[in-house]
């Protein structure tokens, strides 16, 4: 059986100064119906090029190596593919402050995005009206009449984003991908946000995939969370176990390194950041910043294995039965 | 109304720029010249004659009475005669302006709706050869100035093709006057020969004028285009199931456009100028033309009409560029930075 969104072997590189690099390595996804998942790793691991892949919306220097994409037994990395997956597949991106057109009002852009969503399909303009309030007012966006009438410049952020979760809205998904939705909001605006997404799966049974740097974030909202490192996922599995117990270093450093969940405090516990070197690495991708790296870690990239129920880990270390310090 | 609103100041702001307009053509032709009757009159004019005309002037006036003296006087078509024609300036400018200003109107129009869709369909993803003409015209516009286009064009036309349309602006007699625009006044007037002679000798003149323009504008479309459709809302709209024709006509390009818009104002104001050569390729008989002749010749009266037409232009060509701006960037005409 197929799962409901299913991402398999992903290779992809772009194009850069006549080079090619390696970006997303071997990356592999699977989503189940109503299932809330979180991806998480620091900036410029990969997180962002893996959902705009699903959406068929890779920038122009991107090319996919190898690796499938299906969505509902679809082959999403057809052209008509891409376009039928969009259809229940809606992406929140990145930075609220540019992911609307500020040159457009809110009231036409969300027409058009309606227009888009009824295939030609006639409606009145009552009809259309009502559909547009209860969008808005499913993304809490209250005393909408004004907010039609703003420009994308005169909201706040977290109205931005609350505008962007209701165009999403007006397509009905059945997928909700929203990446990093809060990271530029204050902490009682982030709140919201994501009590929001979480009402918004349950009552409308979506699947939400949330991608984040923060881990108290994916820890509150997600049962799966996806641990990616220069392209790869390094560590899977349900969100609690990992946790509680996680195996691979870099999610270890990462958990340790918070000194409480509320705080939620992003990447800092680890020195160094991603290099380039690092995905195109003949070794393990994260050698260069491990403490517990042996040997045989500099030889060949560890494959994801199984190594508690359900919890996919790729490191030498945590085949070996546990992370001491060398 | 907001825009009626932004409308209002930025009319007003031009209304006060041209009043200093006025006053500093008032202060470079009756108060910086030493003798500005002589200087009207040409040195041919006998004495009595200058002290005449600086009577007529007021010159011994007030300065405030001479500068409304002369601003009434100017308003009410008194621009003083020319030493070459020996009319009154405005009447020559009457005759001159509207030739350039047809041929240079026309060239920008041409630019802009031949320059814009053309970087608009490079930029998609069916354009790869496309591309490649905007990039080779844009090079070709920059590297040949435009009246070498047009001797190339006359050369070509004539010797290959017997066209014989290279040179003035008609070879029918002249629809009848409406506007003083040739091609325009066959069209209102409904004058078929005239239309069908003049649309023939525009076609070279505004090819040569236009062409760099087209490179240029072409381009700048183009490489905004490509910006777009890396931005998040892009993306995003694509996302939501836009059809790439609504995304690249209306989202991507009126962000697009704001570099354009204000690229094609320019080429508008440098047109004035760069007209003059092409004009004088083509015989064109314009307002460039009838300046360069008149600083030639000392013509004052001349000179100071001419610029007075070509500042108050520039005035009007900034009033659009803005208010357009206004019109497609709501964050302009709100007063709100980027
Ligand atoms: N169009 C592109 N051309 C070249 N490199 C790119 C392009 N898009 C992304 N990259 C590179 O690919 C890597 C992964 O990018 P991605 O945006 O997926 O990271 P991310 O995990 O979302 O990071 P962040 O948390 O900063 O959003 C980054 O190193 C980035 O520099
Ligand atoms: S495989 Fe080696 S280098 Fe990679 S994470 Fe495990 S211990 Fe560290
Ligand atoms: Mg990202």
């Amino acid at each position: 059986m197929t799962s409901f969104l299913e991402i398999n072997g992903l290779n992809l590189s772009v194009h850069s100064d006549g080079r090619v690099l390696p970006i997303l390595s071997d990356v592999s996804l699977t989503l189940e119906r109503s299932e809330a998942v979180a991806i998480v790793g620091e900036t410029g691991s990969g997180k962002t090029l893996t959902a705009r892949a699903v959406m068929g919306v890779l920038p122009k220097n991107a090319v996919i190596r190898s690796g499938t994409i299906t969505f509902n037994g679809v082959n999403v990395l057809t052209k008509e593919g891409a376009a039928a997956a969009r259809e229940h597949i809606a992406m929140i991106f990145q930075n609220p402050m540019s992911s609307i057109n500020p040159l457009f009002r809110v009231e036409d852009q969300m027409n058009d995005v309606l227009n888009w969503s009824l295939h030609g399909r006639k409606e009145t303009k009552e009809e259309k009206t009502s559909r547009i309030r209860s969008a808005l007012e499913g993304a809490q966006c209250y005393g909408d009449g004004k907010i039609l009438r703003m420009f994308p410049f005169q909201l706040s952020g977290g109205m931005r984003q609350r505008v962007m979760i209701a165009m999403a809205l007006l397509r009905k998904p059945s997928l909700l991908i929203a990446d990093e939705p809060t990271t530029a909001l204050d902490v009682t605006t982030q709140k919201e946000i994501l009590s929001l997404l979480t009402k918004l799966t349950k009552e409308e049974k979506m699947s939400l995939i949330l991608i984040t740097h923060n881990l108290g974030i994916a820890r509150e909202s997600s049962m799966k969370t996806y641990v990616m490192y220069a392209g790869r996922v390094v560590e899977a599995g349900p969100t609690a176990q990992i946790f509680r117990k996680p195996l691979h270093p870099y999610t270890k450093g990462l958990i340790d390194s918070i000194p409480s969940l509320d705080k939620s405090r992003s990447m800092e516990g680890i020195d160094g950041e991603i290099a380039q070197q690092d995905r195109a690495a003949v070794g393990c991708c994260f050698a260069s910043r491990c403490s517990y790296a042996i040997d045989k870690c500099l030889t060949r990239q560890p494959e994801l294995k199984e190594l508690a129920p359900g919890q996919k880990v790729a490191c030498y270390v945590a085949e070996q039965g546990g992370l001491r310090v060398v | 109304m907001r825009f009626a609103e932004f409308v209002a100041r930025r009319v007003l702001l031009a209304l006060v720029t041209l009043v200093g307009l006025s006053l500093l053509i008032f202060y470079l032709s009756r108060i910086l010249p030493a003798n500005p009757g002589r200087l009207a009159l040409g040195p041919y004019a006998t004495q009595a004659q200058v002290a005449a005309y600086d009577r007529e002037l007021g010159l011994s006036r007030p300065l405030y009475e001479q500068y409304f003296y002369w601003l009434w006087n100017f308003l009410h078509g008194q621009w003083g005669l020319s030493i070459v024609t020996k009319d009154n300036v405005l009447h020559d400018v009457e005759i001159h302006f509207p030739a350039t200003f047809e041929l240079i109107t026309i060239s920008i129009i041409l630019t802009s709706l031949i320059g814009i869709p053309l970087g608009v369909i490079a930029a998609s993803r069916r354009g790869k050869i496309l591309s490649g003409v905007v990039r080779a015209l844009w090079m070709v516009g920059v590297a040949i100035p435009s009246f070498t286009v047009g001797l190339g064009l006359q050369v070509i036309s004539s010797y290959w093709f017997h066209f014989n349309a290279i040179i003035g602006q008609i070879s029918v007699p002249p629809p009848t006057h409406v506007t003083g625009m040739l091609w325009v006044d066959s069209i209102l007037t409904g004058n078929w020969p005239a239309f069908v002679s003049t649309s023939q000798h525009l076609l070279l003149p505004e090819i040569a004028l236009s062409l760099a323009g087209i490179g240029q504008i072409a381009q700048l479309t183009y490489s905004g285009m490509l910006d777009e459709t890396e931005e998040d809302y892009y993306l995003a709209l694509k996302t939501f199931g836009a059809r790439s024709f609504a995304l690249d006509f209306k989202y991507a390009l009126r962000s697009a456009l704001i570099p354009v818009l204000t690229v094609l104002g320019l080429l508008y104001a440098s047109l004035i100028a760069n007209a003059f050569l092409v004009e004088e390729v083509f015989s064109w008989g314009g307002l460039s033309t009838y300046a360069v002749t008149a600083m030639q010749s000392d013509d004052f009266n001349a000179i100071v009409a001419t610029v007075i037409v070509i500042g108050v232009f520039y005035v009007v060509l900034n009033l659009l560029v803005d208010l357009s701006l206004g019109y497609i960037d709501p964050r302009i005409r709100l007063g709100v930075g980027h």
